[in-house]
């Protein structure tokens, strides 16, 4: 609370968390005043009390609410947001107080507005609306720390310019400091992402969000629910359910890159299970008709779900993102529409969604690689909203708490290859990730074993907090017809050229050394051949739990042996040759 | 680029059984060679090796230079072995096992018989602060036997010394006498 004395002008003004609350004419003696008497405000005028300062100061110029210093550089600081409210509605404070409180958001970064009470304005009115909070920013100096805004409970919703029915969400109206009917670009989109935006990456562009329902106890669980993920990591069941359009639909681009992404998926380190719901390639533009254990949806699909659409069990349902929700979003959030996709997913208890009020370019669809790379980053809802956004003040919007922070799953396995040996491994860059329970892993073209010598994969597990196994296990892989098949076992004798064979009572004995016990999946015949003729001979797999061993008639002179094994996916590899057998036994050493 | 092919599933945690010792015989695996018992003693690993065989004429095998081995699978699944003993086929006795009577050998690990081994030159303090050579030596084994009563400056340092009853002691005995000497 502060009251101001401006002698020149003969003015008094009364200023309440850094807001003009009234102003009056100063007496003729003003620059005798000496004495000033400080009252509450309240609209209950039967209430009385005492009023407690936490601080006192007298200054000859405007004094601030007290600007906390954002506790980090990134748009994770609470105070490197404003939070809207409308001062109109009682329960719009009521709101800012609960989500100050809980988010720990300074004083000074709420920002009351006395707003109209209906959720669309016209643009007029949000240009006045838009004039106070760059006014606020400037006087109280928080626009260098503050990176985004978030259009609170209460607060209008929609601007409609005048003679249309457009319904221009305000929060993508307020990326930019000025106000824009034309979609803009922004400037700190990207299809992928590698560092974490700062105040002076961001060129002008702002994060924005925005809380708004049906009611107050609806309201204040987008921060209960946010706080929660928080703290609690999604589950292995978890899935993501992604419905994309097919190229014929119109955005050939847009479903190229998004299924890029979505093929990818295994190499993100999401460590989440998905399901496509059709093929766009194969001009299948199929849709869910239900979906449960739902953490996240990525679609494009009608403004209104299938019936029953978010089944049980329920996922942690954190973000419900439809690109395409175009014609009803206007009356969405405050006075529900029945039907609209965004308000049943938030019914559904959705943390987060994304949807559209009007048509937009196509070149605004998002990036679903950004969008969920930030989250796995441990970034906030904001940051990967706006990162993924490749054009700003235009139809789509997001709700939800913009610090919202998820942990991804992190148990599952990392799989790293083909390699060629143990010494092509880099722990820190898996060529996969995949959730725990997935047993199979789809191999793009530079994944694929090598044509002719097969390629080596090491997989290892990683527990839920992240932590990896000591042991990798290994796995020979080779092609067969074109598709990548468990290479035989390894040998451990003989492993050299020139190794021989044991005499014994007048034939000769060939023994296999196996490295392990011998794997079903990995052996299904182990044949003696030479060089000579074609002639094999199989060895009986069942007699030791590691070795096989052949008796041949002592061979001719010059003949040289090896094994030939083959695996049940039907590779075969070789060991190296013996050394050629002489007339003489030297060779053939007696035993 | 679309995917094209899968990996089969390979990623299921099931441990796999560890591998066996294998026997060599003269450089080759034997298959009629199983260990039967492998025993390590003390600091300084004494090791020694029983073995069974099936073989037909197992007096053939006698003296003949056996080692046992574990393969080990290494990450890129090249192959390692893991020496277990290393030495020769000593005697041969017969063994009862589940009703049938089999032929054993017993086998010392070459280190083992090194250790075993007369030691030939040991050193000795005199009573005037010198060292001299002794072949007839025999330390006994023990932290306090065999240690000299008073400290030696030996090499810049106070220690004490062996100090012999003038009988054999073995490469074994010297070794683990020393080590009680710092």
């Amino acid at each position: 609370m502060e009251v101001g004395y401006d002698i020149p002008a003969a003015t008094l003004s009364l200023w309440i968390n850094g807001q003009a609350a009234g102003s009056s004419t100063l007496p003729a003696n003003a620059a005798d005043i000496s004495r000033c008497f400080l009252g509450g405000i309240q609209k209950d005028e039967s209430l009385s009390g005492e009023i407690f300062l936490d601080e006192w100061v007298t200054s000859d110029e405007y004094i601030s609410p007290v600007v906390v210093e954002p506790a980090s550089e990134f748009a994770d600081a609470p105070a490197r947001w404003l939070v809207i409210y409308n001062t109109t509605a009682p329960e719009s404070s009521q709101w800012a107080d609960s989500y100050r409180d809980a988010r720990r958001v300074p004083h000074a970064n709420c920002l009351g507005l006395p707003l109209s009470l209906s959720e669309s304005i016209s643009t007029v009115e949000y240009e006045d609306m838009l004039g106070e909070i760059e006014a606020y920013l400037n006087r109280n100096g928080l626009r260098p720390q503050v990176m985004g805004i978030l259009v609170g409970y209460g607060v209008p919703g929609y601007a409609v310019p005048p003679g249309t029915a457009f319904n221009l969400p305000i929060l993508s109206l307020l990326h930019y400091a000025e106000m824009s009917l034309f979609s803009t670009p922004n400037p700190a989109a990207a299809e992928s992402i590698h560092t974490r935006p700062r105040q002076a990456d961001l060129s002008g562009v702002r994060f924005t969000a925005r809380i708004d329902a049906p009611n107050l106890a609806s309201a204040n669980r987008f921060h209960e629910r946010s706080l929660t993920l928080t703290v609690a990591p999604l589950g292995a069941q978890d899935r993501l359910y992604f419905d994309p359009t097919t190229a014929a639909f119109g955005f050939p681009e847009w479903t190229g890159r998004a299924m890029d992404w979505y093929r990818s998926l295994d190499r993100q380190r999401l460590h989440i299970h998905s399901t496509l719901s059709g093929d766009p390639d194969a001009d299948n533009d199929a849709q869910f008709s239900a979906i449960d254990r739902d953490a996240f949806y990525w679609g494009w699909g009608p403004a209104t779900p299938p019936e029953n659409f978010f089944g049980e069990p329920e996922g942690s349902r954190v973000a419900c993102v439809q690109l395409r929700t175009v014609g009803v979003a206007a009356t969405a959030l405050r006075s529900v529409t029945p039907g609209h996709w965004i308000d049943i997913a938030l019914d559904a208890g959705y943390a987060a969604a994304v949807g559209s009020s009007l048509s937009y370019s196509p070149d605004s669809l998002l990036y679903a690689r950004s969008f969920f790379e930030a989250l796995r980053r441990d970034w906030t809802l904001a940051e990967a909203y706006l990162l993924a956004a490749p054009r700003v003040q235009d139809g789509l919007y997001l709700v939800g708490d913009p610090l919202l922070r998820v942990q991804l799953p992190k148990a599952g396995w990392d799989v790293f290859g083909p390699l060629s040996g143990g010494r092509d491994l880099e722990p820190q860059t898996p060529a996969a990730s995949l959730p725990t329970g997935q047993l199979t892993l789809k191999l793009s073209a530079d994944q694929l074993p090598d044509e002719n010598d097969g390629g080596l994969y090491l997989v290892r597990q990683i527990d839920d907090e992240g932590r990896s196994e000591a042991n990798f296990r290994p796995l020979r892989v080779g092609r067969h017809d074109n598709f990548p098949a468990r290479m035989p076992s390894a040998v451990a004798w003989p492993n050299h050229d020139y190794w021989s064979f044991k005499k014994s009572r007048g034939v000769a004995i060939a023994t296999l050394v196996f490295a392990t016990p011998i794997d079903p999946y990995r052996l299904s015949a182990a044949a003696l051949i030479n060089d000579v003729n074609s002639t094999s001979i199989n060895a009986d797999l069942e007699t030791r739990p590691q070795q096989v061993s052949v008796e041949i008639d002592l061979p001719p002179a010059a003949t040289r042996y090896r094994w030939r094994l083959t695996s049940a996916d039907g590779l075969t590899s070789f060991t190296p040759w013996s050394a050629p057998s002489t007339a003489s036994p030297t060779l053939l050493e007696p035993a | 680029m679309s995917a094209t092919a899968t990996l089969p599933a390979m990623t299921s945690a099931r441990s796999v059984p560890a591998p066996r010792p294998v026997v060599f015989l003269s450089g080759r695996p034997e298959p009629d060679f199983v260990l039967e018992q492998l025993s390590a003693e003390g600091p300084l690993d004494l090791r020694g090796a029983r073995f069974r065989t099936t073989a037909h004429n197992p007096q053939h095998f006698a003296n003949a230079q056996v080692i046992a081995a574990t393969p080990r699978l290494l990450i890129d699944e090249q192959v390692a072995w893991e020496v277990l003993v290393h030495g020769r086929l000593a005697q041969t006795t017969n063994r009862t096992s589940e009703g049938n009577s089999y032929p054993y050998f017993t086998t010392e690990d070459s280190w083992a018989e090194v250790l075993r081994s007369p030691a030939q030159n040991l050193w000795q303090a005199d009573p005037l602060l010198g060292l001299q050579t002794t072949s007839q030596a025999r330390l006994n084994l023990g932290d306090q036997s065999n240690r000299s009563n008073e400290k030696y400056l030996i090499n810049g340092k106070q220690i004490h010394v062996p100090q012999s009853s003038g009988e054999h002691w073995t490469v074994g005995q010297t070794l683990d006498t020393l080590s009680a000497f710092y």
